[in-house]
């Protein structure tokens, strides 16, 4: 088993916290190495897990059967991509075969907590859950794939490079799809996002 | 109120102040295209509310969005997830790689049916009367335990029951399942417990007649729910058979696609539930499903990106280019006639393993539109692995298929500088490529031609579709000075 990483992998995407961590999964200690390394993951993963299945349940389950896959995998990452793209990949490659791990009811329809970081006043309250309402709403329409695009541009800021390694396609195609989901959800949005 | 975009800028708008892209963007202006430069962008962006405005939404829409998907993971849920993670790795739960949820259910049912038949076995030889619950499946009729004949067949975890005068029938115990995990794994509530869709075919020792018995009337209650519901009944209904597997999974299928007045309703259900091409061409039925996409896509009018989107879920990836290539010719798609952005589109969301696909179909293939076609989405694609093999077809001996080879090389991203440094046999062909990417060589070339002020704008804009690419060929090739442009 390989314990360490060449140069070329330590100079390719991980940081120097998980080229360590790495080394300490494939020497043996994996059970803690791997939670280490993928806990600062799990917010970005469970936000794109809820943002493609549209179901809080379903991206549960979603998010541990891809941190299995990632587990079983690990050994043969070689760090060309960022850990979180490469977790990004898995996901979304596992979320179009729900029947290997779905194993939750569906829930409830999707409520989002929405954090005061717009500092809104609380008469406005009402106007900004109508608006994360619609934008819910409009969400639905899209694809899955164009979910995941536009929540890879818009929220994780990824380039249009990182969003076709993470969904395995080319970039254009990666930008098609985020201009796609874009037009379509200001198409529905249109009255709410005046400025 | 902001209105759809109607500015030819604002796509590029966005993708320049937006996406941050540094190079120029492409704009489609009264017929014609070229790039434009950041400059220019901006420019046009301060003279045009309508793009202002639409950069102002979009920017507060993708804000919005990254406000409501902030996910705050506390150390107690981290702890439930990886506790999770933990039991689908452990050997005993069935979840390990490539085995489905449904077997780790249908496990841990399973045993407990097993246990359930064992003491079932049991209290036969102790209580006579125990109550059991029966089913019958070729008839609604529920046969009570004291009706069972007191020397039945018997195998581990069923009873088989049969005869000449009786109906076939099967019965097990099941007070070991709860009710609760029966109407889990049993999509519908159902009285049926013991036989209701999903019952493991390992556990299954029926005769053939039996489990036909047994299928039909699942298909007869399945029908029965099918005619009734719409809407997102009929869409969940839709999810719990997909969710099924093998043959009954298949059959089912066969049938509800076999109800006249279902079939349009379903499609329309699943249409408005943003179902996927692939997922309704499946449930119209025809096999392979490649097949069934074409079927379904010459029937109905699609995007050009749910066709690329389908075509992406075709398991085989060589298939992918067959299936796009067989489309051509049967697809509606809104979006304009021009060959080449439909078939563009198309191919520019294919996995990057496409490009070699189209190679293998380029050296193997012996239609010559096929082989335009692949030409052409190899220019859409502008992937710089393929340019070798680009070099040798615009070497080759077919006139119109070097033209198009030249077009895809023009195509290529700028900093593959492979054409600016090879000499071709058709150097005409080798101008107009350099024209299409506007590469400073060009301008050189072009000098040295004889060329109206308009023509050289022309060629000095670049960035050609398909058909001003021809243009640009013959303009090159005839209207040359240069004797070193020759092509022989």
């Amino acid at each position: 088993m390989r314990t360490d990483l060449t140069r070329s992998e330590r100079t390719c995407r991980l940081s120097d916290v998980e080229v360590a961590l790495l080394a300490r999964f494939r020497a043996g200690e994996r059970e803690d190495s791997f939670q280490e390394l993928v806990r600062g993951q799990l917010g970005p993963l469970i936000a794109l897990a809820r943002r493609v299945t549209g179901d809080s349940a379903w991206a549960d389950d979603l998010v541990q059967e891809a941190l299995v896959r990632a587990y079983r995998g690990l050994d043969a990452f070689r760090g060309e991509s960022s850990l979180r793209t490469w977790l990004f990949r898995i996901l979304v490659r596992l979320s179009k075969e729900p029947s290997r791990w779905q194993r939750s009811e569906p829930a409830a329809p999707l409520s989002v907590e929405v954090p005061d970081v717009l500092g809104i006043d609380p008469h406005d309250e009402l106007v900004e859950r109508e608006l994360r309402d619609r934008l819910e709403e409009a969400l639905e329409r899209l694809t899955p794939r164009q979910r995941a695009a536009f929540h890879l541009r818009a929220v994780e800021g990824m380039d249009y490079r990182a969003i076709g390694a993470a969904l395995d396609c080319t970039p254009v195609a990666a930008r098609m799809l985020v201009l796609g989901a874009r037009k379509k959800v200001m198409a529905r949005m249109e009255r709410h996002l005046e400025w | 109120m902001v209105n759809p975009p109607r500015c030819d800028f604002s796509d590029a708008v966005l993708a320049h102040f937006l996406d941050g892209e540094t190079n120029p963007v492409e704009v489609a202006v009264d017929g014609s295209t070229r790039a434009w430069t950041g400059e220019e962008l901006a420019r046009h962006r301060g003279e045009c509310d309508e793009c202002t405005l639409q950069l102002a939404s979009a920017r507060r829409l993708d804000a919005l969005l990254a406000a409501t998907s902030d996910i705050t993971v506390s150390e107690d849920m981290a702890d439930t997830i990886f506790e999770g993670v933990a039991a689908r790795l452990r050997p005993e739960v069935a979840g390990s790689s490539g085995s489905s949820a449904w077997h780790a259910r249908w496990a841990s049912v399973a045993a407990a049916v097993l246990c359930g038949a064992l003491g079932f076995a049991l209290a036969h030889w102790l209580d006579d009367s125990r109550d059991r619950e029966f089913v019958v499946t070729d008839a609604s009729e529920r046969v009570p335990p004291r009706d069972v004949p007191s020397q039945p067949e018997s195998r581990p975890g069923v009873l088989v029951l049969s005869g000449p005068r009786r109906p076939v029938r099967f019965e097990s115990s099941v007070r070991s399942v709860t009710p609760e995990q029966l109407e889990q794994a049993f999509w519908f509530a159902s009285w049926t417990r013991a036989t209701a869709l999903g019952w493991p075919r390992d556990l299954h020792s029926l005769d053939v007649g039996a489990r036909d018995a047994a299928d039909r009337f699942r298909l007869r209650r399945i029908l029965e729910m099918t005619e009734s519901l719409s809407g997102r009944g009929l869409q969940r209904l839709v999810e719990s058979i997909e969710s099924s597997e093998g043959e009954l999974r298949d059959r089912i299928v066969r049938a509800v696609r076999g109800v006249d007045d279902v079939r349009p309703r379903l499609v329309a259900a699943l249409r408005r539930e943003g179902a996927s091409v692939v997922r309704v061409a499946s449930w119209l039925g025809g096999a392979p499903l490649d097949r069934a996409i074409v079927d379904f896509v010459g029937n109905d009018a699609v995007r050009a990106t749910e066709v690329a989107e389908a075509v992406a879920e075709v398991q085989d990836r060589p298939g992918r280019v067959d299936l796009l290539l067989r489309m051509r010719d049967r697809l509606s798609i809104r979006g304009g006639d021009d060959d080449f952005a439909l078939f563009g589109q198309w191919f520019e969301t294919q996995p990057n393993e496409c490009s070699h696909q189209l190679l293998v179909a380029l050296r193997d293939g012996r239609d010559a539109e096929e082989r335009r076609a692949c030409l052409l989405a190899l220019a859409s694609r502008a992937d710089p692995s393929t340019a070798p093999a680009l070099f040798a077809i615009v070497e080759g001996p077919r006139q119109h298929e070097a033209e198009l080879a030249a077009f895809a090389l023009g195509k290529l991203p700028v900093d593959s500088d492979d054409l600016a440094r090879r000499e071709l046999r058709r150097g005409y062909l080798r101008v107009a490529s350099l024209a299409c990417r506007r590469d400073p060589i060009a301008s050189r070339h072009l000098r040295l031609m004889r060329l109206t002020d308009e023509e050289r704008a022309f060629l000095e804009a670049g960035r050609f579709n398909a058909h001003q690419f021809e243009i640009a060929v013959a303009l090159c090739r005839d209207r040359r000075v240069d004797p070193t442009l020759s092509d022989d």
